[in-house]
């Protein structure tokens, strides 16, 4: 028997679960069993705050926050327990992999999370400075300075220079 | 805009949207749900317990260390329960089953039920039953409920708890399971109900979840689960 928060949800995930697993993708650096799991992570949270979500300014939003929450959370914790919800994980392409994308993959995997996070949505979704704030929760001068930073050291190490120090900030902490 | 802004940006291109497989979003709303039926479960323990605290009139003043005594003596509550004399505690005796004669819900067969609870609702991961006029109408809610399921595809068998034979075959009867939040931290004997598991005689790996509401024995426990059957339209949830 399904409820009308179920039915509500259902209709959330069909419409937004290809683009989250999408972004989980380019924030776990290209590991799709992790961005899986982050996926996973955010929608039970959304379903547990669906009440909360309906309300907010849209449940893309929230989800996205939700995700980034999910992707600091997951590297605070000492261990990360990997839970297959389901047997398999799709066994399809989420993007269409070349040498470029996969160097790529592995260089953003090297940034800091919210770094990456600021990259991710400012460069490959092509938000603005202030959609990228508001989905990272922090100021837009930080996701400048995030940004700028986050695309130096992608670029030195897509050249195979040595990258500049990290800076591991987290970007909450100095909003 | 130079070669990696525009390399990042291809990547947020080259992606094609893929149909979702079987099971992906089903598996989506049955974590939400165990999650929130979690979340409920604990908070309905936490108000237990905030009563239970009041009730017992209970009145505890913590001086601070370091000789900073307060200048003033925190009053006495100006109602107090006299528990110079305890009351008999009066154990709520245990609902007792009847035989099940309505129709049988899609997914299990039922042979019995307590008395005065009703099917609630049924899908293709759980069966609930509740008394009836239970206010808490959501199905996807289990705190206080009677619950039928099969154990979660990606749970191993349980050799933790209580040993118990259930029909030609065996189970366990497990007390106080950890509750695992949906941010995955988990509160050692959280849950306030007994749970077993146990393989039907077609070989489904049967869970009943029986609130402490029921006031049941491993043996009464055992009684329900040998009266109830999964058939083919039973699903397993996963994580």
């Amino acid at each position: 028997m399904r409820t009308p928060r179920d039915e509500e949800f259902r209709a959330f995930v069909v419409r937004s679960r290809d683009g989250l697993v999408r972004t989980a993708t380019l924030l776990s650096g290209g590991d799709r069993h992790r961005a899986e799991d982050l996926v996973q992570t955010t929608l039970t949270r959304l379903y547990v705050a669906w009440p909360r979500v309906r309300q907010a300014d849209g449940p893309d939003r929230y989800a996205r926050r939700t995700l980034v929450n999910a992707l600091i959370d997951e590297q605070r914790r000492p261990f990360w327990r990997r839970e297959r919800a389901h047997a398999d994980v799709p066994d399809r392409a989420v993007l269409e992999h070349d040498d470029d994308f996969d160097q790529l993959h592995q260089a953003l995997a090297q940034l800091p999370a919210g770094m990456r996070a600021a990259v991710v949505f400012r460069h490959v979704h092509e938000f603005s400075v202030a959609e990228t704030a508001d989905a990272l929760n922090c100021s837009e001068g930080n996701v400048k300075s995030q940004t700028a930073r986050g695309l130096e050291q992608l670029r030195a190490a897509l050249s195979g220079g040595t990258p500049a120090p990290t800076n591991d900030a987290i970007l909450r902490s100095s909003s | 805009m130079n070669d990696l802004e525009t390399m990042l940006s291809d990547v947020g291109r080259a992606h094609s949207p893929q149909p979702l497989p079987d099971g992906v979003i089903d598996g989506d709303v049955a974590r939400g749900r165990r999650a929130l039926a979690r979340r409920r479960m604990r908070q309905s323990a936490t108000r237990l317990v905030v009563v239970v605290a009041l009730s017992a009139g209970a009145f505890v003043v913590v001086a601070p260390q370091g000789g900073n005594a307060p200048d003033t003596v925190a009053s006495p509550p100006v109602t107090r329960l006299d528990t110079s004399v305890p009351a008999p505690v009066v154990a709520a005796p245990a609902i007792k089953l009847v035989a099940y004669t309505g129709e049988q819900p899609a997914g299990y067969t039922v042979g019995t039920v307590p008395a005065g609870w009703e099917i609630q609702g049924v899908d293709n991961y759980a069966l609930v039953i509740a008394r009836r006029g239970d206010p808490d109408q959501e199905v996807g809610s289990f705190v206080g409920k009677l619950v039928v399921m099969l154990q979660s595809k990606d749970e191993g068998d349980r050799t933790d708890g209580t040993e118990v034979s259930v029909g030609s075959t065996t189970g366990r009867i497990v007390r106080g399971d950890p509750a695992m939040a949906s941010d995955g931290t988990i509160t050692p004997g959280d849950m306030d109900a007994a749970r077993l598991f146990f393989k039907d005689s077609a070989g489904h790996r049967l869970v009943i979840q029986a609130p402490v509401a029921l006031h049941w024995s491993d043996a009464q426990i055992v009684e329900f689960g040998e009266s109830v059957h999964a058939n083919e339209n039973a699903e397993a949830g996963v994580g």
